[in-house]
């Protein structure tokens, strides 16, 4: 079992612990151990070619944010040099960086997030609690492609009797609004129909029940409350204190004492669940290719 | 209108921006980002779980979905045009012809379900509760908007604006931490054209889909007996 084959609610757990958690605190240890992780994670996800092309997307993104910080926040007890008679200082040139990395972090847990909970996945969570959005979801999924294939239907027969066919931006522009609008006026007509069929079949006469294929196995038990059991660990000691890192008006010392390791080792282990969970998988894949 | 209506827009009006300000003066400005999230997540939830609560005409319910899927659908035909969308222009629309509360659900719905095209992120909640309450004032004043033209595109104009500014604000202090303040002012001359062109084409829009669409739902609201 990885996380994309797991229980949905499995994921979701991981996933909103693992955002409050990187949200947590300022500490440069807790967010460098959380990029490192993602990263690996997103490697094992998407592929070493996805993989380079979004360092080719987030490395400047990263330089950008972290070099914005010290021309603009002068705050600070250590000043480096002068830019136009206002102090770069070091805490606020470190400060940069980390925002670079927490950032970064976030963004790439947010793009594996994308990726394991899936369009049905989030509507079977929902199934169960708000049954109405899951249902308007679903339609709207449905929507979406079959009013992609009216606009060009309508388009093409636009574009056949000889009416915005230049090349120009601002006629393929009028064209484009002027389709939009006549879709979106018959999909409105149509629509009536379709919750007239909705309400001749019963729809709203009773409890609506769903069918769907994912079983919570014992594994999803083990591992959410794995999830549950580290992110409360991590949450007491950040009660007691432990992360709070700062890094105005004077860097934080970072110190390694013991409830500190303790703490980094819970959240190593932590984001490394999903991590060693696709090893495996992966190993075990290879092996059974190996026996045929 | 009843105390329960005139509870939930004091709520959505007051309580919200007055929750985030004193956040923002007890805690300073690092806790404007996790505040914000908190209190958007909060409202659409108690929002979502009022509709569920609720018996609602299935006509209306599938009226929102057709416009949440156009709007989604909009935001992909019109993406090789940088800043022209008609998002906003048919949330707007929805809501004045279709009271308030679907106006919120499709705002909200329309930046979920699109984040499953364009990916999630901490920003989906926030867009989630800018483009809800965009569409929930918009019902609420749909009287005036609904009989002026010229009121219905300073109402997009101004929404439009609204929206641009506050994703940037906030996504200005969420990647800058503290420094925000002097950042924030350049962030916005930057973007400023960015911003102009995304609120002038909010009100074109308005301007050109009013008499379609707009039409087209008082059509249907007038054929089939559906009361809001």
């Amino acid at each position: 079992m990885n996380l994309k084959t797991a229980h949905p609610f499995t994921a979701l757990v991981f996933f909103t612990l693992a955002g409050i958690l990187s949200m947590l605190t300022k500490d440069p240890i807790f967010s460098l151990t959380a990029l490192i992780f993602v990263m690996l994670y997103s490697l094992l996800l998407f592929g070493i070619r996805e993989w380079l092309s979004d360092i080719a997307f987030y490395l400047p993104l990263f330089l950008m944010i972290s070099v914005i910080n010290p021309m603009f926040s002068h705050n600070g007890m250590t000043p480096l040099f002068f830019l136009n008679g206002n102090p770069v200082t070091l805490e606020a040139v470190i400060y940069g960086v980390f925002i670079g990395v927490f950032v970064i972090a976030i963004l790439y847990l947010c793009k594996c997030f994308t990726e394991i909970m899936t369009g049905d996945k989030i509507l079977f969570l929902l199934g169960n609690i708000a049954p109405k959005i899951a249902l308007m979801i679903s339609m709207i999924l449905r929507f979406v492609p079959l009013f992609k294939e009216r606009y060009k239907k309508a388009s093409d027969a636009q574009k056949a009797l000889g009416v915005y066919s230049s090349e120009s931006r601002t006629d393929r522009l009028k064209c484009a609004a002027e389709v939009f609008s006549a879709v979106i006026s018959q999909s409105l007509e149509r629509s009536v129909e379709v919750s007239a069929s909705m309400r001749s079949r019963g729809y709203g006469a009773g409890k609506r029940s769903s069918y769907s294929l994912f079983r919570f196995t014992r594994a999803d038990a083990l591992l959410t409350s794995a999830c549950i059991l580290i992110f409360a660990l991590i949450f007491i000691s950040y009660l007691f204190g432990v992360l709070s890192f700062d890094f105005y008006p004077r860097i934080s010392d970072l110190s390694f004492d013991l409830p500190h390791i303790l703490t980094y080792g819970a959240y190593a282990v932590f984001m490394l669940i999903p991590v060693a969970l696709e090893i495996k998988e992966n190993l075990k894949w290879k092996y059974l290719i190996s026996k045929i | 209108m009843n105390i329960k209506k005139i509870l939930s827009y004091c709520m959505l009006l007051v309580l919200i921006p007055a929750v985030i300000v004193i956040a923002f003066v007890a805690f300073g400005a690092s806790s404007f980002v996790p505040v914000s999230i908190a209190v958007a997540l909060i409202s659409v939830c108690a929002f979502i779980v009022r509709f569920e609560r609720e018996k609602s005409d299935i006509r209306v319910v599938v009226i929102i979905t057709v416009m949440v899927a156009m709007a989604i659908l909009g935001r992909v035909v019109f993406s090789p045009f940088p800043g022209i969308k008609p998002v906003s222009a048919i949330i707007i629309l929805c809501a004045v012809y279709m009271g308030s509360e679907a106006g919120f659900l499709t705002g909200a719905l329309t930046a979920a379900v699109s984040n499953f095209y364009f990916g999630h992120g901490p920003w989906t909640v926030l867009q989630m509760f800018v483009w809800g309450l965009i569409g929930f004032i918009a019902g609420a004043l749909s009287k005036p908007l609904s009989k002026s033209r010229v009121l219905l595109c300073v109402y997009g104009f101004v929404s439009g604006a609204v929206f641009s500014l506050f994703m940037d604000v906030w996504t200005v202090l969420w990647m800058s931490g503290d420094a925000a303040y002097e950042g924030y002012g350049k962030t916005v001359m930057y973007a400023f054209g960015f911003t102009a062109l995304y609120s002038v084409s909010n009100a074109v829009f308005l301007l050109l889909l009013n008499k379609p669409v707009g039409g087209t739902l008082k059509r249907l609201k007038i054929k089939y007996g559906i009361e809001i």
